[in-house]
């Protein structure tokens, strides 16, 4: 089957509150496992005689290397052996190239030049980890410095220096231009409009900062084939771009991954993996290589940073009538999936609005800096900032007039009731024994603070309060490449399902999702099914955990395999019972009955008993959904990003200190169409995690170093690389909308990214609300709260 | 430095096994004890996924070497539940929903267990407190912090009970 016409799946969706399983908040099947410790994480196996990597990686941002000196890495003692890139049969890659998008452009191990600070040069293999670190810290590389580019807008100037052997630093590859909207006339829309409005937005990079770091332990089978356990996202994305780079046949490696520690797209890029292979090949051990927090950090891909140019032509009544956007993306030093981020950036910055006259141009551009990748939100999350930002003062450009905030608003002196002291709680200093000056750069913020609480406790600021309001949409899947996925379904002798998935479960309930999913189609109870993830030696082929796709995709091919299976157990029943197959049905309890004589059933283990070992047959099926590749019109930017879109809207309230600068968002008010909530206790999960993430992208989270000008310095640590803690979480009111969608399981869109996106805006919205400060920089640092008040009080607007 | 005999009553069963001077308490675990519940998410005593409980105290066990801690108890997520039953906690979680990928459950669910031991009727501030060492970067917290204050509420059902069945003695 290759694609799927939109009412493929209307009896399921169509099918209403009749349900047994969907749209019950089942427990997670993996939460017992969780809690009792038992769940099996990658670094949780330990297989015999384990060897270490580490990697000697580059300390410049472009540089020649001219040469490499392993000797005193080798005289370490525990070393096993050096890699360089003469070690990696196919040294050039890159993710996407599956797909058909994106050119080989990335060296496993750096040849005779380095791109960017980190870029790994030498991987050390050696008996334990500190003997691999110590190694790789011995190897020396003589440099000549190239000149650098760290900015996206420097990158484009006419006299850059260019660092792509392409001949230009910005991205342009064949059959993949869809970086540009055209829609009407932009010049007549702004000339016709009664004000244009002009604002430029950014963000810094931010880091996926999952609790587990990426890694992966490869185990030789000892038949010339390499079992890689990894906490990839992608299963076959790590198998089939490892062998590629291996120059191995596919069916020499197995990949086995299902648990992750958070994922956030910083798992979907292959890097670890084929470098522990070809270690394990070259030494016939098994070997492992994680990252360590610090390279997590530092050397991990990160969400890109962007530049949005708007330019909205607006008429008096509050229409938008003409909408020009220039965009660039920071890829860093290599693609990995930031062009694919950029063509999905371009396709959705029109925003969710009826507007005429749209000029989009989307700049994908190289740079020396860490090469950014796919993270939640992919694509989207800074438009999305930026076009509600834009239009959220607008909105209420009336509302504040000259002044702060209106004196209702304010809140004098209140107590700190914990707020500054709580809000810090994750900086340095707070019982790290180990604290030492690297990590107590972090507190920058929290001096601010505590200048202005008093010896009681009690404070000399100011609140102000604010709401604000965004509303944007997401686009589930990714359809430059089909985005297909499968499934396999059959039954165990007793009545049992086992669903065979190469699809990773991130976290966010997927394994719980699809068995609900195969279980409500079966008519069998849930328990019945168990789902068998992430093994890419049984489970058929899937591109992936990402782009919100993992439910809709995913449960889609195990609706089709599990109707098929329930096909044949209605056959093999019917047999069994004298009857026709189209007058047996099920009821979730296991029996499969006879309409209007439901007396006469049987139990779903009788029929697999008796299609074992009676009739011969095989309960079983498969399922393959694939949604029609699109490709964009090069001309006008025209083209299908999605299956379907989910909304979503937040609310956020906010008190702006204006002693400070310190944001507090008090509360958010979460509204999500979902499509159908399957789980609606886990659809709530995704939502107010998401929203969590939101405020901390807000908020906090740059990997910018923390002394921009010296460029040498970013977050080696959570002490360093701020995030919300337990106490400054926003109070959050929830709400799913349901509003089923024509192709998904059982009407269920894709949430898992979009739920970090709306709290941005609305916290911009908010404090712009509470105090007149438009902020149009990520994150909301309180210096720029503050430099915004000053710049209103020298305005004459401020009080 | 020489490799060192060390002694720790783990999850309340004698253990004894060699370590070097470097090897954290971590390490120890998972390493030589195989306890694998107690996780690496940073080695820097900044995310909290590493929290056992020592001698009744919550530590961040990848910054003790273990050869300092000779002698002690430790307690580790593999020993709370009992015969296959989940305790409070543990089961408060899976009800709650508040684990996802499940990475810091181990870790917030020691230091949740050491807060409850000293506090068993917990302030929502207390279980903030308790928590504010831990990292978790999917559920946004709060079903945990729910999590935690139904877990007391659960143990002090269970006491008022028992209260009851005995005549108000307990
Ligand atoms: S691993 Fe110990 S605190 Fe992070
Ligand atoms: S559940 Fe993933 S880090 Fe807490």
């Amino acid at each position: 089957m290759t694609s799927i016409d939109p009412d493929y799946f209307e009896s399921e969706r169509d099918s209403g509150s009749g349900f047994n399983v969907i749209g019950t908040s089942v427990r997670r099947s993996d939460a017992r496992s969780h809690v009792t410790g038992q769940t099996e994480f990658f670094e949780d196996i330990s297989p015999a005689n384990l060897a270490y990597i580490a990697i000697h990686r580059s300390d410049r941002h472009h540089a020649t290397i001219n040469r490499v000196d392993v000797a005193e890495a080798l005289a370490v003692p525990g070393v096993i052996r050096a890699l360089t890139y003469r070690d990696i049969p196919e040294n050039w890659y890159t993710v996407l190239r599956l797909i058909g998008v994106e050119p080989n452009d990335e060296p496993v191990l750096a040849e005779d030049r380095v791109l960017y600070r980190g870029e790994p040069i030498v991987a050390v293999v050696a008996e334990s980890e500190d003997a691999a670190r110590d190694a790789a810290a011995a190897v020396v590389v003589d440099y000549t410095d190239l000149p650098a580019v760290l900015d996206v807008e420097e990158a484009l100037a006419p006299d850059a220096p260019i660092i792509k052997q392409s001949g230009t630093n910005h991205f342009v590859y064949e059959g993949h231009h869809a970086r540009r909207v055209r829609l009407g006339d932009v010049e007549a829309g702004f000339a016709a409009a009664d004000r244009v409005f002009e604002w430029d937005y950014r963000s810094a990079p931010i880091e996926h900062a999952p609790t587990e770091t990426t890694g992966c332990i490869v185990i030789p089978q000892g038949n010339g084939r390499l079992q890689i356990r990894s906490n990839t996202q992608a299963a076959f994305f790590t198998l089939d771009n490892t062998a590629l780079i291996l120059d191995r046949q596919f069916t020499d490696l197995q990949v086995v991954g299902g648990t992750v520690g958070g994922g956030f797209g910083g798992k979907v890029d292959v890097i670890v993996e084929p470098i522990a292979c070809v270690a394990a090949a070259l030494t016939d051990r098994p070997v492992k290589y994680a990252y360590s927090r610090e390279d997590e950090m530092q050397v991990s891909s990160t969400r890109a940073a962007e530049r949005i140019y708007i330019k909205d032509g607006v008429m008096d009544d509050g229409r938008i009538v003409a909408r020009q956007i220039t965009l660039y993306v920071d890829a860093g030093a290599y693609s990995r999936h930031s062009p694919y981020g950029t063509t999905k950036a371009a396709a959705h910055m029109p925003g969710p609005y009826t507007i005429p006259n749209v000029h989009v141009d989307c700049h994908c551009v190289y740079t020396n800096r860490t090469p950014s990748s796919a993270m939640r939100g992919f694509g989207v999350t800074i438009g999305d900032f930026a076009l509600e930002v834009a239009d959220g003062p607008r909105r209420g450009r009336d509302r504040h007039g000259p002044v702060g905030a209106p004196a209702a608003q304010r809140v004098p002196g209140r107590r700190s009731e914990g707020t500054p002291e709580d809000r810090f709680r994750h900086c340095p200093d707070r019982g790290d024994p180990t604290g030492g000056d690297a990590r107590r750069s972090g507190a920058a913020r929290r001096v601010r603070v505590d200048v202005v609480v008093d010896s009681e406790g009690g404070t000399t600021m100011t609140l102000l309060r604010g709401r604000g309001y965004a509303a944007v949409n997401y686009p589930t899947g990714m359809n430059l490449g089909g985005d297909p996925s499968q499934a396999l379904i059959h039954s165990t002798t007793t009545g049992g399902f086992v669903v065979s998935l190469s699809s990773v479960d991130l976290g966010q309930g997927l394994k719980t999702v699809v068995a609900q999913c195969a279980a409500e189609t079966l008519g069998m109870p849930f328990e019945s099914v168990i789902i068998d993830t992430a093994d890419t030696d049984t489970g058929p082929h899937c591109m992936g955990t990402f782009a919100s796709r993992g439910t809709h995709r995913v449960g889609n091919a195990v609706i089709m395999a599990a109707r098929e299976a329930r096909d044949v157990m209605l056959e093999v029943a019917a047999e069994e019972l004298e009857v026709d197959a189209h007058d047996l049905e099920t009821d979730g309890s296991g029996d499969i009955l006879v309409t209007g004589a439901p007396e006469k059933r049987i139990h779903v283990s009788d029929v697999a008993m008796a299609a074992h070992f009676k009739q011969g047959k095989t309960i079983s099926g498969r399922g393959m959904f694939l949604k029609q590749k699109s490709e964009p019109v090069p001309e006008t930017g025209e083209m299908d990003p999605d299956s379907c879109q989910a909304h979503a809207c937040t609310v956020a309230d906010v008190e702006v200190d204006d002693e400070t600068g310190v944001i507090e968002v008090i509360a958010l008010h979460n509204t999500y169409e979902v499509g159908r909530a399957l789980n609606p206790a886990m659809a709530m999960q995704q939502v107010e995690g998401g929203a969590w993430m939101g405020v901390s992208h807000a908020l906090f989270e740059t990997t910018e170093p923390y002394y921009p000008a010296s460029r040498e310095h970013g977050p080696v640590d959570f002490s360093q690389y701020l995030m919300p803690g337990p106490a400054d979480t926003p109070a959050q009111t929830s709400v799913l909308l349901e509003r089923p969608a024509s192709n998904g399981p059982y009407g269920a869109k894709g949430i898992g990214e979009m739920t970090a996106n709306a709290p941005i805006p609305a916290i911009a919205n908010a404090v712009y609300d509470a105090c007149g400060v438009r902020l149009t920089t990520m994150p909301f640092t309180p210096e720029s709260v503050l430099r915004g008040l000053d710049a209103r009080r020298e305005a004459g607007l401020g009080e | 430095m020489a490799s060192q005999i060390v002694n720790l009553t783990v999850n309340g069963a004698d253990k004894e096994f060699i370590a070097r001077p470097p090897t954290t308490l971590l390490m120890a675990l998972r390493e030589a004890l195989h306890l694998t519940a107690a996780k690496r998410g940073c080695a820097q005593g900044a995310c909290g996924s590493c929290t056992v409980l020592l001698d009744g105290e919550p530590v961040v066990s990848c910054l003790v070497p273990v050869v300092t801690v000779d002698g002690a108890a430790v307690d580790t997520l593999e020993g709370r539940a009992s015969e296959g039953e989940l305790n409070d906690l543990q089961q408060a979680f899976v009800d709650g929903f508040a684990t996802q990928c499940g990475f810091c459950t181990a870790g917030m669910i020691m230091s949740a267990e050491a807060l409850l031991a000293r506090s068993p009727d917990p302030s929502r501030e207390e279980v903030l407190e308790a928590i504010s060492g831990n990292v978790c970067r999917c559920t946004g917290y709060e079903p945990i912090v729910r999590a935690i204050l139904d877990a007391s509420a659960r143990g002090r059902a269970r006491t008022e009970e028992a209260a009851t069945a005995t005549g108000g003695e307990i």
